[in-house]
């Protein structure tokens, strides 16, 4: 790398946003031992609002509003903590991620956003199952590559935050890499 | 996944950078005769006195290291995958197999390199890196260490530290003399004053001096890492390795927690904002090695740059 493309990349303009940053995700999709996956959600602590109470309708609800032929709803699904998620489904990685933040904004505009915990986006490293964890609270992301039921693959986790960092994308502290296991996707 | 290392090219910038401290370092030196000229301070005394303690620790820094580590040398029956990698990242370095290989009973994952040129050198390793990195890791930071051999990184640092020597041994020897009167104190009324003065500034000048070949040599020892970093990595042909190791040598991974995100969730573990962090700091600026983060960085950087043969499985 040149000299001039190194320090023109160090005054790269910096997400705000946390929609910009959201949409961070896209930067690295095309890395060569990354590939991302036709599958994202978004992981919910659920209130007594009643777009809890139904939220396949809810979702559906939001999903009228985008104008996008390829994206559709995988599935809405509780888990076992008690929360939910709304997985989202389409074969263009631009278009799933957009359709997320469409979500995630649309939440946020009902007065919800407090209770989105994180956007989560599937994919692979060296063809092993991967996640991609956007934290709404903190605004960044962070890595999660589970091996079997209840192991994680850090070397893994690690190549990921590194190529996550050379995107320039906000990284979580190695303190908040929490798990998430028994996702519904 | 492998790189082609025929496509990897020098790294111009990390060359001007280091180029431009030994010029910086070349200046501090001229700086400190001059200063020593001024004052009649007696150079060739100082000169002796500095070169020897360079030229002590130049032929015996290999010895001294493993005595003061408690490093065991060992042979290739004892560690045979350790001198197989050695020697077979030797013959790619296209360097003689250093003299010895050595092993430190501490589990704190960490390796060195020593000795004053490839023939004289002798590689170590500490127990924890051994149980800690696999055997793609290990071979990564090895190649690290070895690259450190073929740069004679040993031999850099002591010379481009002999001016830290001689300027830190000035400014011990001056304060010392203040205190006892050295300066000529007593003769200030026949005309010692000026002298007095003269000295002052030189002892200022020093310390300066010391400060600043103290900050130049730390700079041009973190550029060495990343020279170490960017050889090592052509040696083994796998970056992604030697950063992968690094973050786990750093700790990194000992922080990863065990609970599940939506456990926390109700705790508010979550309102942590990320500390912000400065381009430079102190610590940073008085650091003989870069960040792991920047490390790791430019690796990936490395590894993305080139095209890639074969993926890992």
């Amino acid at each position: 790398m040149s000299l001039l493309r190194s320090i023109l990349r160090s005054y790269k303009k910096k997400p705000k946003t946390p929609s910009e940053i959201l949409l961070l995700v896209n930067r690295f999709a095309n890395e060569s031992s990354i590939e991302a996956g036709e599958e994202a959600a978004i992981l919910l602590s659920p209130n007594t609002d009643q777009f809890f109470n139904d939220l396949d309708l809810s979702a559906k609800n939001i999903l009228r509003e985008i104008s996008n032929n390829t994206l559709m709803i995988s599935r809405t699904t509780a888990d076992d903590h008690g929360t939910q998620w709304i997985v989202l489904k389409s074969e263009d990685f631009g278009a799933l991620v957009k359709g997320i933040d469409h979500f995630s904004t649309s939440i946020a505009d009902k007065g919800l956003g407090s209770q989105m915990i994180a956007a989560v986006f599937k994919g692979t490293i060296e063809n092993k199952d991967s996640y991609w964890i956007c934290n709404y609270r903190t605004a960044s992301y962070y890595p999660f590559v589970p091996i079997g039921k209840r192991e994680r693959d850090f070397d893994r986790e690690i190549i990921l935050s590194g190529i996550f960092k050379h995107h320039r994308m906000p990284v979580e502290p190695t303190e908040n890499w929490y798990s998430l296991w028994d996702s519904p996707f | 996944m492998n790189i082609q290392t025929d496509k990897i090219g020098r790294d111009r910038g990390l060359t001007a950078r280091m180029i431009l401290t030994g010029f910086l370092l070349a200046l501090t030196y001229i700086a400190l005769f001059g200063l020593l000229l001024i004052t009649g301070i007696p150079i060739l005394f100082v000169l002796i006195f500095g070169v020897g303690m360079v030229f002590f620790q130049y032929f015996f820094s290999d010895k001294l290291v493993l005595k003061t580590t408690g490093a065991k040398v060992v042979n290739d029956l004892e560690e045979p995958k350790l001198h197989q990698i050695i020697d077979r990242l030797s013959k790619k370095a296209e360097i003689p197999k250093p003299k010895s290989v050595a092993i430190m009973d501490v589990e704190v994952p960490n390796a060195f390199a020593t000795g004053r040129s490839p023939k004289h050198a002798t590689i170590a390793v500490t127990k924890g890196l051994l149980h800690r990195l696999n055997d793609q890791e290990l071979e990564a930071v090895l190649g690290h260490e070895l690259a450190h051999v073929k740069n004679r990184d040993v031999a850099v640092m002591t010379w481009a530290s002999l001016i830290v020597v001689i300027a830190g041994y000035l400014m011990q020897m001056m304060f010392w003399m203040s205190l006892f009167g050295g300066f000529g104190g007593g003769h200030r009324r026949e005309g010692g004053g000026q002298i007095w003065a003269m000295i002052m500034v030189a002892y200022v000048g020093i310390i300066i001096i010391y400060f600043v070949s103290q900050l130049l040599t730390m700079a041009l020892s973190r550029y060495r890492e990343y020279a170490a970093d960017r050889e090592g990595a052509i040696i083994t042909g796998t970056p992604m390795h030697l950063a992968s190791a690094l973050r786990k040598i750093s700790g990194q991974i000992a922080r990863i927690p065990e609970k599940d995100l939506r456990q926390v969730e109700h705790a508010n573990a979550f309102f942590i904002i990320p500390a912000l962090q400065g381009r430079m700091s102190i610590a940073s600026m008085m650091s003989s090695h870069p960040s792991t983060e920047e490390r790791v960085k430019r690796l990936l950087e490395m590894q993305s740059q080139y095209s890639i043969s074969n993926p890992v499985h």
